[in-house]
């Protein structure tokens, strides 16, 4: 397969006021040293928790939020190096989907401004072919066009997500990333949504970076998984090898705290991870996740440990393997 | 009823035809329309819907905590230990909550109060119900926090609401309405939804572990599947402000009766029976709008098995197997 | 796979939430002093547009026999100044003046206090840091000084007044715009639409603006009864209007001498005044009830 996207060793840091006099400036890592490619085609899930930085990481990857470190470059070019011009080109073919379907669409426009304003402002298409444009692309996510004047306020949250994913079809992209697009959904909704963006990517053979906290979400439509924990990925392989064969004691952890739908059986407990999610401002020395790993060795306290490929595309973080 | 119900030793709560409307400018909205079930003793309730489909409607009313006007308990009986609870007076009321009916929320900030340290605020809660010193209370809170697994719990009593993780407010959350004198009923109002999938592994299984130490019952408010599975003992199915199905755990999960629980299974991504399809079987279309709601079925639009019949009437209880009962014109006639 | 597609067509929005405009519609019916207020300026707003035909007099023209006669003598509906001049007919012509003043002067904060606030909030950093610092300082002046302040560099004349009063009022526009884009800015529809390829200047004022006016058009309501109350000072002290403008402050001012003798030249242009203010006053007020959720039921 073509490599789409290539990225390395990126880092996004904020810096955090001082809440008091003694305490210095905090640096949050967001995102602190991510490297992995994006192939032509795939959906490649992110799956983490609060806090560990996926949502940081897909802006970043799309130059919404500034990165401090690292490389990313897509079809080849560094898209940090890029003038404004040129970013701005770049735009049409990378476009993202949002979690939250009622502020991701600016409340005091009608649905035709909104879906109007990616072809405005790249001048896509004759002044007199827009409004046929719109009525195709909410056709497209299922929704009936003779709708679009009306605001988004009138819709419901699942009708709300199909104008966002219609938005970003628009510019006839190839590289969407979704960021929890249908974490905020009720579930009978969700399904609808997974099926439609699996349609369309059928359709238009579009790549996907998924970015979800829902294991079962992630696993049931990706090609392959990258598991991220404060700021770091830990694991990543294809989604088979990562179902039958999660190595890394927080990809474990990540599996068996998800509930299962089958009530037989939960009697047996599984093992489950205590204690919480430290901070991303003061991560842990080491590797992030030994407080709070059941197999640490002394080392985890005091390397980061490397990636390493466990299995053929089967990379972990760990001083186990 | 009410001599039936009150030498039921077994059933703790029971909610008979509860009608719950808000009353808006635009109209009535039916919020709950004509519910009822039955808590047993020790046992673990689940009230499963998504959005809007009248689940915590229903838990609020059971301690009238629905913001009154504009909601309305129009008609119903709630009886707790024989009693009817909307019989009682505010006063009366009030004496229930946090004494033998107890709440924990989504999210525990609205709950605690930020000025006020969390040990103070649960030993606040032994001193309104016993005549106990303040010294014994804060060591009474503090053995709770230690129940709930708070590490060093000596210590955390000290820390405001603020400085916890969301997983430690609300297990403070829980130490809080444990610290009632009889936790006869807790209601568990969607209590993970806010967490992390670890957090919430944590949280279900401390909830689960208390129940086998202190005698309790639990009615959890959940939209999630998998939590219902991992706790329910029983199962109640809302939608569109309709009880649609109620049975025991294994019997939902196995043997779905109605459309709608079927689809809700089927949306699941984690469902057995996807693995390796690339569809998932969704249900169409959406929720009506509870303002303009008929009095038939409500999920007949949305439903592939619907027939004349489900466009007239909302249907009568079907009682497949002792303790499963299905609200469906076409039970059985699933495939 | 076009199946699945099918099956999501039958997709209705959801008809239950009715437009902004009968949501505030119905806010505004519930709230009388809202209305109170609408009623009171779309009086005063009829008598400046039509104040020729409404007019029974020629505003300047004097009649010194007739100089201060009562309300009800003479023809004169409420009485007649020092000068012989119809005070009604004054007292119209100069709505209309204060309607400009409150229009005109509210226009030039607003203008300015718009302008600045969106880049202050939007670009932040020191540039936000420096215009912050500026207006901290304007604030720092007591308003009447400031404006006098301005007015007396400019030279009195109606025209400095507004600009004064219009100067003078900047401050809380740009604090206020400032706010709701800070929080704005943040919003996921901002971000989706830079990712869009959209510009700043088309996130700054077509985006960001339009959700920032609700607290804006509330001070503005305000705003207006202020800027009336301002001019009528300053022309009271002789910064504003000059003679013989019929100018409500100025009406007062150059009658004060006679409120023994002829009350009604002072009294009838002070409660004109009064109405004019309390009108916009309490539309502001019901407007910020209006658009406060917390408010609502």
């Amino acid at each position: 397969m073509k490599q789409l996207l290539e990225v390395k060793d990126l880092k996004t840091h904020f810096s955090i006021k001082p809440e008091n006099l003694q305490e210095k400036k905090a640096v949050l890592k967001a995102v602190d040293g991510v490297s992995f490619d994006v192939y032509e085609g795939e959906i490649l899930g992110i799956v983490g928790e609060s806090g560990c930085g996926k949502s940081t990481l897909g802006r970043t990857v799309l130059r919404l939020e500034q990165k401090t470190e690292g490389l990313v470059k897509y079809r080849g070019s560094d898209i940090y190096q890029m003038s404004e011009r040129e970013l701005k080109k770049s735009r049409t073919s990378m476009q993202m989907i949002f979690q939250d379907p009622y502020s991701s669409l600016n409340p005091r426009k009608k649905i035709s401004s909104i879906l109007e304003q990616p072809l405005r402002i790249h001048n896509a298409l004759p002044k007199n072919e827009i409004p046929g444009k719109i009525d195709a692309l909410l056709d497209e996510i299922g929704l009936n066009p003779k709708y679009k004047n009306r605001f988004p306020h009138q819709f419901s949250g699942g009708q709300r997500q199909r104008i966002g994913i219609a938005r970003a079809l628009a510019l006839e992209p190839e590289f969407i990333v979704c960021d929890e697009a249908v974490s905020a959904l009720d579930v009978s909704v969700q399904a609808q949504i997974l099926n439609l963006l699996l349609d369309l990517q059928d359709r238009y053979s579009f790549t996907y970076l998924f970015i979800a906290h829902d294991l079962s979400v992630v696993e049931f439509i990706s090609n392959r998984i990258m598991v991220m924990y404060l700021g770091r990925i830990v694991e990543y392989s294809d989604k088979d090898e990562l179902e039958n064969n999660h190595l890394h004691p927080y990809t474990k952890a990540l599996f068996s705290a998800f509930p299962s739908t089958n009530p037989r059986g939960r009697e047996n407990r599984k093992p489950i991870v205590m204690g919480d999610v430290p901070s991303p401002i003061n991560p842990p020395s080491g590797c992030h996740f030994h407080p709070r790993c059941p197999v640490k060795k002394d080392i985890c306290m005091k390397e980061y440990p490397e990636m390493k490929e466990v299995a053929p595309g089967h990379f972990t973080a760990c001083h186990l393997y | 009823m009410t001599e039936e119900l009150k030498n039921n030793n077994e059933i703790l709560l029971s909610i008979r035809g509860l009608e719950v409307n808000f009353h808006t400018y635009r109209g009535i909205i039916q919020a709950v329309r004509s519910v009822s079930f039955d808590i047993k003793k020790g046992e673990t309730l689940a009230l499963v819907g998504e959005s809007g489909c009248g689940k915590s409607v229903t838990a609020h009313a059971i301690n009238q905590l629905i913001p009154m006007p504009p909601g309305k308990i129009d008609k119903g009986e709630i009886f707790f230990e024989g009693k009817d609870l909307l019989k009682l007076s505010e006063k009366e009321i009030r004496a229930y909550r946090g004494d033998k009916i107890s709440m924990i929320f989504q999210e525990p900030m609205t709950s605690l109060n930020p000025v006020f340290k969390i040990g103070k605020q649960i030993a606040d809660v032994f001193m309104t119900h016993h005549k106990i010193s303040k010294k014994e209370a804060w060591d009474r809170a503090v053995r709770l926090l230690e129940l709930v697994k708070i590490p060093s719990p000596a210590s955390r009593a000290n820390s405001y609401p603020h400085q916890l993780s969301g997983g430690m407010r609300q297990r403070a959350m829980i130490a809080m309405a444990l610290a009632s004198p009889e936790p006869g009923l807790m209601i568990a109002d969607e209590p993970t939804t806010a967490l992390d999938v670890t957090i919430q592994a944590q949280i279900l299984r401390l909830l689960a572990e208390l129940k086998a130490e202190i005698e309790m019952s639990v009615l959890l408010i959940t939209h999630d599947m998998g939590v219902v599975a991992e706790t329910a003992d029983r199962v109640v199915v809302m939608y569109a402000g309709r009880k649609v199905e109620e049975a025991e755990v294994h019997d939902l999960f196995e043997h779905p009766g109605h459309p709608y629980t079927l689809g809700l299974l089927n949306s699941l991504p984690s469902n057995e029976k996807y693995k390796g399809q690339t569809r998932l079987e969704a249900i169409t279309g959406q929720v009506p709008d509870l303002l303009t709601i008929g009095l038939w079925c409500p999920f007949e639009n949305r439903c592939k098995y619907a027939k004349d019949i489900c466009r007239k009437e909302f249907p009568e209880k079907t009682e497949v197997e002792p303790g499963h009962s299905i609200w469906c014109h076409q039970v059985g006639k699933l495939d | 796979m076009s199946e699945q597609l099918l099956d999501t067509e039958s997709i209705e929005p959801i008809e239950k939430e009715p437009g902004r405009f009968r949501e505030a519609l119905h806010q505004l019916k519930k709230n009388k002093g809202a209305i109170a207020g609408l009623i009171i300026i779309a009086i005063f707003l009829f008598i400046a547009v039509f104040a020729p035909v409404i007019a029974p007099h020629d505003p300047l023209s004097q009649n010194i026999e007739l100089r201060k006669s009562a309300p009800f003598t003479e023809g004169f509906l409420l009485g007649s100044d020092d000068l012989g001049r119809d005070l009604l007919s004054r007292i119209i012509y100069g709505g209309r003046i204060s309607m400009i003043i409150g229009v005109v002067s509210v226009g030039i904060a607003l203008v300015f206090g718009i302008l600045i606030g969106v880049i202050s909030g939007y670009y932040g950093g020191w540039l936000d840091k420096i215009i912050m610092r500026l207006i901290d300082i304007m604030l720092a002046f007591p308003y009447v000084l400031l404006t006098i302040v301005i007015v007396a560099m400019l030279g009195p004349s109606l025209t400095n007044a507004m600009i004064a009063i219009g100067i003078s009022q900047i401050p809380r526009y740009v604090r206020m715009v400032r706010a709701s884009v800070l929080a704005e800015k943040e919003a996921d529809y901002v971000v989706a639409e830079r990712s869009l390829g959209a510009s700043n200047f088309e996130l700054m004022f077509r985006s960001i603006l339009p959700n920032c006016l609700a607290p804006i058009s509330v001070q503005a309501s305000l705003g207006v009864g202020e800027a009336i109350l301002s001019s009528a000072a300053l022309s009271f002290l002789g910064l504003g209007a000059q003679p013989p403008t019929p100018e409500w402050g100025l009406m007062i001012a150059s009658s004060r001498e006679f409120i023994t003798s002829a009350w009604w030249i002072v009294t009838f242009p002070g409660i004109a005044t009064l109405l004019a203010v309390l009108g916009f006053n309490l539309f502001g007020d019901g407007l910020r009830d209006m658009l406060d959720p917390k408010l609502r039921d």
